[in-house]
């Protein structure tokens, strides 16, 4: 699941630090767990989004280099959610990692049409939650 | 922050969503249970499946983050026996429906 593709970064600049991340997920403990990881752990700026409905609002009003997505929610899942994205100004070329508990071989195939750089298992640890970020941004990001 | 502080700073940070997690527990196995009540009057209620498997599907994901292993295990197990039978045309029968309280049961008792 790879994408050689340059990120705007917000700032339009490939090589900025990773500074804003997006997070959708309709779970409300894995937003607060995941935003905790990642503030505290890492330093971003986090948002969180509970609806795929609302991602692309939320994208455009935050501008974020990075947007973690869950794969499994009702309504506009992760898939859909990501197509809506990439049909907006600011989702078009913004990095998305999907956050799943299928994690598998399989299903890692399944997801490698979905456009996303790199896949997140869940649960997740949330002490190296953004260790793994990061090392996802500097793979796809910078 | 060194690595090792930022780790700290989180499992401290951590400890107080884990009792905030623990304190919602009963509310979401009523739920699920809820679900189960419903099933069993109307196992054809497709939307108290799809409610179950999603109530499942979201403590799969919670419970491990929050160090609930056995619990996020018992949850995954709801979780694919609810989408399995929600990829049947039928509804689910009184061995899955026991299966699926049994289950529910044992997360009440982690």
């Amino acid at each position: 699941m790879t994408d050689s593709r340059t990120p705007a970064g917000g700032d339009g600049r490939a090589d900025a630090p990773l500074q804003r991340i997006l997070l959708i997920d309709d779970d409300a403990d894995i937003r607060l767990v995941a935003r905790l990881a990642l503030e505290t752990g890492g330093g971003f700026c986090v948002r969180t989004c509970g609806r795929g409905a609302d991602a692309t609002a939320a994208a455009a009003d935050f501008a974020p280099q990075l947007i973690l997505l869950d794969v499994m929610m009702p309504g506009m899942d992760g898939p859909a959610t990501l197509r809506a994205l990439r049909a907006t100004p600011t989702g078009a070329v913004v990095p998305v990692v999907l956050m799943t508990a299928k994690a598998g071989p399989r299903d890692r195939a399944s997801l490698r049409d979905c456009d996303a750089v790199d896949l997140i298992a869940k649960p997740f640890d949330p002490a190296t939650l953004a260790e793994r970020v990061l090392a996802i941004w500097r793979l796809h990001g910078a | 922050m060194a690595p090792e502080d930022r780790r700290a700073a989180v499992e401290a940070r951590l400890r107080e969503l884990r009792l905030r997690f623990e304190a919602g527990l009963p509310g979401r196995l009523a739920a699920m249970e809820r679900c189960c009540d419903t099933l069993a009057a109307a196992p054809g209620d497709r939307d108290a499946l799809d409610t179950l498997h999603h109530l499942a599907h979201a403590l799969t994901g919670a419970a491990g983050s929050f160090g609930h292993e056995e619990l996020g295990s018992r949850a995954r197990a709801l979780e694919r026996a609810t989408r399995a039978w929600l990829d049947r045309d039928d509804p689910p029968d009184a061995d899955a429906l026991r299966q699926f309280g049994e289950l529910i049961r044992r997360m009440q008792a982690d």
